[in-house]
């Protein structure tokens, strides 16, 4: 197994926990998705199972603790992508291809690999016609785009996307539906969202359902629509 | 502020380089006469329109200079005494200070053009690429450009708040109090929110290796020849060599 | 997370109060009030940071202003310094938990700042700045006052207002903030009543 979840609880001072005794595991390359409904603490899930909070319990990529992690692999490993992209923006570029190789420069990579890595994340996320753009000029949809083209230019191992589609538009989600499923490296990935979407078909098919900071599951799709849901949670179309 | 225009020499050059050629200008300013720095103003001038903005960058500078000369002018001439006095049409001034006041005048003005020229023709994002290529700190340039992008954002979201203050009726004519509480109303909000997302854009910076390592790969990399940077050596000497005659001197 | 008083999260304050800085300096006129705001991200970041991070702030605003606008304002950019190091020393003393202690700080602020405003004014610009203050500047003269007291009742006179003002403002945006934000800013602990 490549990530391994064990026992993780989290609650912020004084609140009751927001997760508690969360225990999961991942292959390489495997999709799967947390669903939880709206102000159930998706974002601060995204955090922690990306190893940013102070949380108990164990947390480890093929046996490492990801709190005991260089910066650099850390990063290597893990992106989130949030709900608001407009902060994920470095600002550090001035064009949109600037921005996307903020990361891959952080890393020192050779001038090579930072383009051949733009050049991709671009590609997949519909982007390279705006290469030039001044990244102010971007609307919603598209910033969205830009900060997961700015999360794959670091080809990170694990990829959490906290309700990733909500601002795309259907070509769009489509296309990065279609690329996630060939990438031409090994990443796991972690859908978090408030149910089931029709963008999954295909794409994930093992879900896990929060409920109240209790984890339920692992269930199949099939499964998932033959379960009655818990509060909040929808199912918004058919599976395949 | 950036203007494109035709690549010449100058343009070509390392922002670096140019930083370099403000602080020789900087270092003139205290040692030598009126008519030098008149002279190297004429100067700058005419390199500003070979960089094709020479009318924009003389407009610009009567605009900022005027007031500057006149109360300059004005407070030196004739309302401080300093040496004899003499006679200018029907006021009593003084020609020393008119001599000073052009003196303080003429190291503005061609400070004030050299910089501008400087800001004409280097975008921050330039700079900090340029200070990313020599080694220095990812969070130097960070902070060159990170603002410039942020300004912006935070520009207009304040500008629709005083938008929809101003529908509610606080108009700019109220009192003054009232008029303070409307700035409140307007900054509150705005920097509140503004505070509460620092910690999610730092961690969204580092999510993405920021200053995980102390030097910075780059897309584009800055290519400098072995005589640029010669160039750029010597004209520090040159700014060094112009303050060390200032001590001696004086 | 990097930690300290250069962490990524300070890093970002400062790039906040640098563009609070410019966006509302450039806003402000409307009011028709006789303030210029263009320090409120220096002073709120001198609250949540320290000195060390407000002067920064302070000093790389009016850097940067002068990049985009102009070079004048980049020749009073140790002013913004003063500003940003003296709010946060005022802070760090506890001068920002009452509204009268905020008030009093902006008063205390315009004084240290016209000790670094007052020299730049008189040996870079000769007294004058060709703005509006001039004809303050000009009046005094004309009353027989020398060159450096009537710079210096300009600067503080042209300042007080605004920086009172400005200490004020920040007092209020950090008392609304809500609890934990005091988790996210350490420094914050000596503002808090």
């Amino acid at each position: 197994m490549a990530l391994n979840v064990s026992d993780l609880s989290f609650s912020w001072p004084g609140k009751p926990p927001l997760f508690r005794g969360l225990s999961f595991a991942l292959a390489p390359g495997e999709r799967l998705s947390i669903l939880a409904g709206n102000g159930m603490g998706k974002t601060t899930l995204a955090r922690g199972l990306a190893g940013f909070l102070t949380t108990e319990g164990g947390l480890y990529w093929q046996g490492e603790a990801l709190n005991s992690m260089s910066r650099a692999d850390h990063a290597r490993l893990v992106q989130i992508v949030g709900q608001r992209p407009h902060l994920q923006l470095s600002g550090r570029g001035y064009s949109l291809r600037e921005e996307v190789a903020f990361g891959p420069e952080n890393l020192g990579l050779p001038v090579a690999e930072i383009r051949a890595r733009t050049a991709e994340a671009l590609h997949f996320l519909n982007l390279t016609h705006l290469a030039e753009r001044d990244c102010r000029r971007l609307s919603g949809g598209e910033t969205q785009r830009a900060a997961l083209a700015g999360a794959l230019a670091m080809r990170p191992r694990l990829l959490i996307l906290d309700e990733p589609m909500t601002d795309l538009d259907a070509e769009s989600r489509d296309a990065l539906a279609g690329h996630l499923r060939s990438l031409p490296w090994e990443m796991a990935v972690i859908f978090l969202d408030i149910g089931w979407q029709s963008w999954m078909a295909g794409l994930v098919d093992r879900h896990l359902l929060l409920d109240q900071g209790e984890m339920h599951g692992p269930l199949t799709t099939e499964a998932l629509f033959a379960t009655p849901l818990p509060e909040r949670i929808f199912l918004a179309g058919q599976p395949a | 502020m950036y203007r494109p225009g035709p690549d010449t020499l100058w343009r070509r050059a390392s922002p670096l380089t140019r930083l370099a050629v403000l602080a020789v200008v900087a270092a003139m300013l205290p040692l030598w006469p009126a008519p030098v720095l008149l002279g190297a103003l004429c100067l700058a001038l005419a390199g500003a329109a070979g960089l094709g903005f020479g009318r924009a960058l003389g407009l610009r500078l009567l605009v900022l200079m005027s007031p500057v000369g006149l109360a300059l002018g004005l407070v030196h001439g004739f309302l401080i005494e300093r040496g004899p006095p003499g006679i200018c049409g029907p006021f009593a001034c003084y020609p020393e200070g008119l001599r000073y006041a052009l003196l303080v005048f003429s190291r503005l003005a061609l400070l004030l053009s050299v910089s501008l020229i400087f800001v004409m023709t280097t975008r921050p994002s330039d700079l900090a690429r340029a200070l990313d290529g020599a080694g220095v700190r990812p969070s130097v340039s960070y902070l060159l450009t990170a603002p410039l992008s942020l300004v912006e954002s935070v520009g207009q979201e304040a500008r629709q708040i005083r938008d929809s203050l101003q529908m509610r009726g606080l108009s700019a004519r109220s009192t003054l109090r009232e008029r303070f509480r409307m700035l409140a109303g307007m900054v509150n909000p705005l920097v509140r929110g503004l505070i509460t997302e620092a910690p999610i854009r730092a961690e969204a910076l580092e999510m993405r290796g920021f200053r995980a390592s102390p030097k910075r790969g780059l897309i584009d990399p800055v290519e400098e020849t072995a005589r640029e940077i010669w160039l750029r050596r010597g004209l520090l000497a040159l700014a060094l060599l112009q303050l060390g005659l200032l001590l001696l001197w004086r | 997370m990097t930690s300290g008083l250069f962490s990524t999260r300070n890093l970002v304050l400062a790039a906040i109060g640098i563009a609070l800085n410019i966006a509302l300096g450039q806003t402000a006129s409307f009011l028709k009030l006789p303030i210029f705001l263009d320090s409120i991200g220096t002073v709120l970041a001198a609250v949540l940071a320290g000195p060390v991070i407000g002067g920064l702030t302070g000093l790389l605003t009016n850097l940067l202003w002068g990049l985009i606008q102009g070079p004048t304002v980049a020749f009073f950019a140790p002013v913004a310094l003063v500003i940003g190091v003296v709010a946060g020393l005022l802070a760090r003393a506890g001068f920002f938990r009452e509204i009268w202690q905020a008030a009093l700080s902006g008063v205390i602020i315009t004084i240290a700042l016209a000790f670094v405003a007052v020299p730049i004014r008189i040996y870079l610009f000769g007294g004058v700045t060709g703005s509006g203050a001039d004809f303050l500047t000009a009046y005094l003269l004309r009353l027989g006052q020398d060159l450096f007291p009537s710079v210096l009742t300009t600067v503080l006179g042209w300042n007080i207002a605004d920086k009172v003002l400005t200490a004020v403002l920040v007092w209020g945006i950090v008392r609304g903030l809500p609890g934990r934000a005091s988790s996210d800013w350490p420094f914050l602990a000596h503002s808090r009543a």
